[in-house]
Parts: C-alpha cells; sequence; structure tokens
C-alpha cells in the first residue's frame, strides 16, 4: 500500500512545519488548532526508520549494527546525530513552554 | 531502515578509505593484528624497519621479534595519544576497543610498503646513496636496474604512508565521532607526538634491551651481524673500551714497550670494542676470538699487561690470512680508555 511521506519542513522556506487540523476517519470529526509536531516526528523517514529499528533492538547498538551490516561506531555516531537533531528541534518547544508559562 | 551503498565503486571506496563504516572493535583488531604480524615476518626478510609512526628504513635483515615490536610500539603509540584526544574534545560514549582495532587495522598499507621494499635492489641502491652522502669511500656497486626499483618502491613507500595517515584519520573520527577542524586538529598534535614518543621509544627500548647505545641503523645491523657471525656471544670485560695501535710485529713475542718496531704509518690507529661483539670497525669479536665483519675468518687476539700497562694483540686479517692461510701478523694496541 504506497504510504505518503508526512512532511516536516515548509518547501518554500525550510522552517518546521505545525499541526493546523486533524481529523477523524470514523465520524469525520475535525479539529483545528496549531500543534507543534513531535520530536520524533519531525526526524526525517530514514531516522525515524532507524529510530524504530533501534527500538525492535531492544535499544542494543550491536544488534543493530548486525542489522545494518555497519560497524559498532558508525550505527553509535548515526544515533548521535539523531539525539542532536531531537534535541534541536525540542529547543523551541522548550521555549514556548517557558513563554506560556 | 538505512542500507549500505549499492554502488559499486562507493564500496570500494569506502573499503579503501573508510573500512571502518562496516568493521571496527574485535573485529577490526583480529584483522589489523593479522596484518601487522604479516608485515613484520616481510620485514624481517627485506631488512625493513617501521621505527617510528611514520617512518621506513631499510637495513639488514633481523630477528622478527625486533620488527614485530617496531610496529606494535609505532600502533600502541598512536592509540594512546588519541585516546587522550578523545577523552578531551569527544562528547559521544566511544570504546577503547574501536580506537585500538580500527588503528591497528589502518596500519595495513605497511604490508604493501614492506613487499615492495623487499627487493635487494632497495638496499644496493640505499647504501650506495649512504655511502655517497656519508662519503666514507665504501664501495657499492648498483645499475640502473636498482635505482630504478628503488625510486619506484620509494614512491610507492610515500604513497601508502600518505594512505596509512588518511586511514589513521578516518578511523579516528569514526571511532571517537570527532569532526571538523576539533578532529584535524587534534588528530595531528597526536600523530606529531606518537611519531616523537615511538621513534624515542624503539630508540630506547631496543637499545636496552640489545646492551648498546648506538643509534637504531648500527644497531639492528651489528646486532645482527655479532649473533650470525659469532653465534653465543661471550663477554670479556677486560677488551671492552677504547685501544690506540703503537706498534705492528710479526709475533706477539716480537713486542718491546717503548720501542716501535714498525716503522711506516699505522694504518689502524684506534679501535674501540663495544659491548655484545661490536667494534668501531666492520669486525666483530666474542671472548679470545676477532671475527671478520661477514665471519670468513677469525683469529685469536691476546691481552697481556706489560709495567702496568694493557696491551691488546690483535691478529690482522688480510687477504694473505683469509684466503691463502697465513699466520697472522699484530696490530699491538694500548688501551687508552675502559
Amino acid at each position: 500500500m504506497f504510504m505518503k511521506i508526512l512532511p516536516t519542513a515548509c518547501p518554500a522556506c525550510h522552517n518546521q512545519l505545525k499541526v493546523k487540523s486533524l481529523i477523524c476517519e470514523q465520524c469525520n470529526t475535525e479539529i483545528q488548532g496549531q500543534y507543534e509536531l513531535p520530536p520524533l516526528a519531525s526526524l526525517c523517514p530514514d531516522d525515524q526508520a532507524f529510530i524504530l529499528d533501534f527500538m525492535k533492538a531492544s535499544g542494543s547498538l550491536k544488534e543493530m549494527a548486525k542489522l545494518l551490516g555497519l560497524s559498532y561506531p558508525t550505527v553509535r555516531n548515526r544515533l548521535d546525530e539523531i539525539i542532536e537533531h531531537v534535541k534541536l528541534a525540542e529547543k523551541p518547544d522548550k521555549n514556548n513552554r517557558k513563554e506560556n508559562l | 531502515m538505512i542500507e549500505n551503498s549499492a554502488n559499486p565503486s562507493t564500496s570500494l571506496r569506502q573499503y579503501l578509505f573508510n573500512p571502518f563504516r562496516t568493521i571496527a572493535g574485535f573485529k577490526a583488531l583480529l584483522l589489523g593484528m593479522g596484518f601487522i604480524t604479516t608485515t613484520s615476518i616481510i620485514a624481517s626478510v627485506g631488512g625493513v624497519h617501521f621505527d617510528g609512526v611514520l617512518d621506513v628504513h631499510i637495513h639488514k635483515p633481523g630477528p622478527m621479534g625486533l620488527f614485530l615490536i617496531e610496529n606494535l610500539i609505532n600502533w600502541l603509540c598512536m592509540v594512546l595519544f588519541l585516546f587522550f584526544s578523545a577523552l578531551i574534545v569527544s562528547r559521544s560514549q566511544w570504546r577503547f576497543i574501536d580506537i585500538l582495532g580500527t588503528q591497528a587495522l589502518s596500519r595495513w598499507p605497511t604490508l604493501i610498503t614492506a613487499l615492495v621494499m623487499l627487493p635487494d635492489a632497495n638496499r644496493r641502491f640505499g647504501e650506495y646513496l649512504m655511502s655517497k652522502l656519508s662519503q666514507s669511500g665504501t664501495t657499492t656497486t648498483v645499475n640502473s636496474t636498482d635505482a630504478v626499483i628503488f625510486f619506484i618502491a620509494a614512491i610507492i613507500a610515500v604513497l601508502m604512508i600518505i594512505w596509512m595517515v588518511a586511514l589513521m584519520y578516518k578511523a579516528y573520527a569514526v571511532s571517537c565521532n570527532v569532526k571538523g577542524a576539533k578532529a584535524i586538529v587534534t588528530f595531528i598534535i597526536s600523530l606529531i607526538m606518537a611519531e616523537v614518543v615511538s621513534k624515542v621509544l624503539i630508540l630506547t627500548l631496543l637499545s636496552g634491551a640489545l646492551g648498546t647505545k648506538c643509534v637504531m641503523g648500527n644497531l639492528m645491523s651489528k646486532s645482527t651481524q655479532v649473533a650470525a657471525v659469532v653465534g653465543q656471544f661471550e663477554n670479556d670485560p677486560e677488551l671492552i673500551g677504547a685501544w690506540q695501535s703503537v706498534d705492528f710485529v710479526n709475533d706477539v713475542n716480537d713486542f718491546k714497550a717503548g720501542i716501535k718496531k714498525w716503522q711506516s704509518d699505522l694504518f689502524l690507529k684506534e679501535l674501540t670494542f663495544k659491548e655484545n661483539g661490536v667494534t668501531s670497525k666492520s669486525c666483530v669479536w666474542t671472548k679470545d676470538w676477532i671475527y671478520t665483519g661477514d665471519g670468513k675468518a677469525k683469529a685469536q687476539y691476546y691481552i697481556k699487561s706489560i709495567d702496568s700497562e694493557m696491551y691488546l694483540f690483535l691478529p690482522w686479517l688480510s687477504g694473505d690470512v683469509i684466503i691463502r692461510g697465513m699466520k697472522p701478523s699484530y696490530y699491538v694496541l694500548k688501551k687508552i680508555t675502559e
């Protein structure tokens, strides 16, 4: 089945996109608003797949290295990059929360 | 899911310049140790010394253990300094086994260096160049083929060192997850320090092990030569020291202290006997015996105390003695320093 990829950045200015509307497929109830994407959803599809595989491998980098046919430090470096990315994505959210308080 | 690159050219480039993307840790350590051992065996046959992290020199062949120690010192020095660099600059959860393994594997181009340096033409031409530079007057015969082989081997050796450094850098960057200027600067500092320390260690440790303080080249060639010529070395503390020629006599009993029988200039002016059978000339020794450098001839020396002075009667192993089997004449040398 064809699965559409969730866009996370604006194609025009590359700014992070936000969620404006959510819909229930069963009763067609639609919620409008402005919601932040969760940090994991802001990752690119490859990184999301990596995190999913990492979770399936019980968080074992050694298992991941075997699974992907890569060396342990290469897998760990990839995870480090994703962690950095998530931390950056979390920053504006934290700032917003502080402002709200 | 991330996948390995399917592009064959990318894969080849990756295997040549960044094999650590797929090989690290214990696997890299095993492979690296295999390369280091094989390199040491080949190097011991051809006399190719890796006497420093970035050094390669040709001397005489010697025991494989010495070549293995050199390679191990080079590898571990680099590991040590990169370990400290990683402690300072890396923010990742790196493992020591990755530095150890990938640095061992990154030394594999030395195997190619040892192989291209193997032909005897390299040593012949190297000795010829050294004799020209030092103007020692040693006659080493070389031909144009030797020169061509030497220059091709030298170019390949330089390329292999550059390749090895590129691999060592990549190994460091991958193992410790360091990038950019921080990685380059810490790597260069580590490389320079490892080069200095490995050089000093190889000189001091190996010279200490063999009981001599001469430089690496002499150390390797002379000690190996002594072992090859005299077999089991037996020390003679009376002989060790510097001696000065005072006369040249046909027989030991012909010498009279204070009366010089030989009227011409003495060809041999001075001779120093060092520990482990080495001398300041090409000849080698063990207790009671002096040998030509190639081990083809030997004769007995005598030490006598005359008027509270020590005199050495050194058999002169000339062509008449070596080829025609004549009885040797003796240089008489007086001990000047212990």
